[in-house]
């Protein structure tokens, strides 16, 4: 009996046990909940479902969306690898540059994802063109749909730091000794080296030798006298901008807007090196026993309703041409469809080979 | 010792003292006073008193749902917990082949690493396929957790009292199940309700076994670590000190609870 055959058809031990829970513990209704039809179960950055973006994609997509705790995008492919992994949810989104290789898997046939049927994804030629690359696919058949994009870049507080500072310009903001003491630096290997290779003039950082390595860890470490604090998670770099205890840090998008919306006078640089974006991709775990429904949340994804409200609500962007469609040109630039438009640098968060050896040298960099 | 010295000491233990209770409350005292803080940083300075952030705690529908179902799993893993524990600490009055190592064994979820143990429920269950959920993977979890304190809780208990009550009750013609019921429980059950309440508080604060498992359920641990990495949110002081008190409490209940067993177990011990 195949595997489809035992799902549709028998019960497998997965539904035994399942329904062995249900009987012993029926009067609790959580199970019961997770058992509805058109629930889906879903892995991604939980702001992608805030305040009414979830109602939106529910009420588009006719579907009840259960968002899981999201930690990361190497956590998502991580789940989406371990035993069991590709039934667990039903739908899920990383980072497109290094969710291709394990989602393929080595070659046809070992996908992890369902190909996606874009017959009941018409919103897929909706995909702008900056991101087409950034779909997943083999032999003419798509797994990965690009559906959210955004950037990293220098965060800083306007009432502190001038705006028309050449360093709001620039990432020197968080190297540079004019602001010393009030820098924040994110402790993370892969995002601080490549903004700092940058601004050293590194035209490809992710193809950084073991020398370029050690040159940049030097920098960083002359460069540490200036930090005030390296900090791990978003809220800490919110907390430390409002206090005031850092007046310009690495930033991410949903620090600077989260802050905005409460009124604290905090931007973003448009650097001139680039700002490092990303793109996150949808894809559907070929075990996903609602890929109907799965398919339906990507089209809605994809979709005007969504695609507008998406920057609005959480500062991320579409990678829809639908998203930007209706926006001023001013909403356009501050939210940074410039980047797409081609009037804003960016250089795409690219994952190096040897990226062992970056962890090793920011390691230095912390402990010196 | 010179008399100086002797005099210094009782000085120095209560300076000691004194720190040891600084390093131990000031963190929950700055909590509770950050809590009616009127500002949007977490942090000082205190700019007034307000309740607004215990107004935000009651009235998040998803903190109120984590809290639910940490209370209720909580509850039954509890249940479980203790229930399993009894049987085992029951099982090891007699002997049989293998006894001494299963005391060790029991232990091993107490001495693993919750990062680790949270990997290999994670792993494992995949295998199994057992599915994410509350009352799946969560809650076996939980139990695997728990089982071990609640084994450490109830075995002492047991071995504790007099045994001849029990060889007296069956000497006067009672079955093995009515002495239980009739002897053994009435005993120790002031121990297995201190066992409960036990398992349940280190149930309801479990966080890292439970992020690997709990799929898309949120338990209030799970809930809390969510809006501590995500964003600045400045009524997490309030839900600090609301978990803090419902901690607490049930903590308090079962030491009051333990007491009153230890007072009654001594009566009947040998």
């Amino acid at each position: 009996m195949s595997r489809d055959q035992s799902r549709s058809g028998g019960v497998d031990r997965r539904e035994f046990l399942k329904w062995s829970a249900a009987a012993g513990l029926g009067t609790f209704g959580g199970l019961a909940q997770a058992q509805a039809g058109a629930t889906l179960d879903v892995l991604l950055a939980n702001a992608l479902v805030g305040g009414p973006l979830k109602g939106i994609l529910e009420k588009e997509a006719n579907i009840k969306i259960n968002d899981a705790p999201f930690q990361s995008s190497t956590d998502v492919v991580s789940r989406l690898v371990a035993p069991g992994g590709t039934g667990r949810f039903n739908l899920m989104m990383s980072h497109s540059i290094f969710s291709r290789g394990p989602i393929l898997g080595e070659k046809a046939g070992a996908e992890k994802v369902s190909a996606v049927d874009l017959k009941r994804v018409p919103n897929f030629a909706q995909v702008a063109d900056t991101f087409k690359s950034e779909i997943i696919d083999r032999d003419g058949k798509v797994y990965g749909v690009p559906v959210m994009w955004g950037y990293d870049s220098v965060l800083f507080n306007k009432d502190q730091v001038p705006e028309n500072d050449a360093y709001t310009q620039s990432w020197g903001c968080i190297f540079e000794d004019k602001y010393a003491g009030k820098i924040g630096w994110f402790d993370t290997a892969h995002q601080m080296i490549m903004a700092a290779a940058l601004y050293l003039g590194k035209a490809k950082p992710e193809q950084l030798d073991q020398n370029e390595l050690n040159e940049i860890g030097k920098f960083l470490i002359a460069k540490k006298k200036n930090v005030r604090t390296l900090w791990t998670s978003f809220a800490q770099a919110e907390n430390l901008l409002a206090s005031g205890e850092i007046i310009c840090t690495f930033g991410p998008i949903p620090v600077r807007y989260n802050l905005q919306k409460k009124n604290f006078p905090i931007t973003n640089a448009w650097c001139k090196e680039g700002v490092l974006s990303f793109v996150q991709t949808a894809y559907i775990p070929k075990d996903s026993k609602n890929q109907e429904a799965a398919h339906a949340m990507m089209n809605a994804m994809l979709g005007k309703s969504y695609a507008s409200q998406l920057s609005p609500v959480s500062g991320y962007l579409s990678a829809s041409k639908l998203g930007a469609q209706d926006l001023s040109a001013d909403e356009r630039k501050r939210w940074g469809y410039g980047i797409t438009e081609g009037t804003t640098r960016h250089y795409p968060l690219r994952m190096p080979p040897n990226l062992t050896n970056w962890i090793e040298v920011w390691s230095r960099v912390k402990s010196a | 010792m010179s008399t100086a010295k002797r005099n210094a000491m009782p000085w120095l233990l209560r300076g000691y003292a004194g720190m040891f209770y600084l390093f131990l409350y000031a963190p929950i005292a700055l909590l509770l006073a950050l809590s009616f803080n009127d500002s949007q940083v977490m942090g000082f300075p205190f700019k007034g008193a307000t309740l607004k952030w215990y107004g935000e705690v009651f009235t998040d529908g998803r903190l109120l749902d984590s809290i639910v179902n940490s209370f209720a799993v909580g509850l039954v893993a509890a249940l479980i917990a203790t229930v399993l524990a009894l049987l085992a600490a029951m099982g090891l009055r007699h002997s049989f082949p293998g006894r001494d190592a299963v005391i060790p064994l029991m232990l091993v979820p107490i001495i693993t690493p919750g990062i680790v143990s949270g990997v290999l429920l994670y792993v494992s269950f995949g295998i199994a396929g057992v599915p994410y959920g509350l009352w799946t993977a969560v809650l076996a979890a939980h139990v695997s957790w728990v089982l071990p304190f609640a084994f450490l809780t109830i075995y002492p208990r047991l071995h504790r009292f007099d045994r001849s009550l029990e060889e007296a009750a069956m000497d006067l013609g009672a079955t093995p199940v009515v002495v239980f019921r009739k002897v053994v429980l009435p005993l120790i059950r002031p121990g297995i309700i201190a066992t409960l309440l036990f398992s349940f508080t280190l149930s309801f604060d479990e966080f890292i076994r439970t992020l690997f498992v709990a799929g898309s359920e949120r338990t209030t641990p799970v809930y809390l670590w969510l809006l501590i990495v995500e964003q600045m949110a400045p009524f997490l002081p309030a839900v600090g000190v609301v978990i803090m008190l419902i901690s607490v409490t049930v903590a308090a209940l079962g030491f009051w609870v333990s007491g009153r067993a230890g007072k009654l177990a001594k009566q009947f011990e040998r």
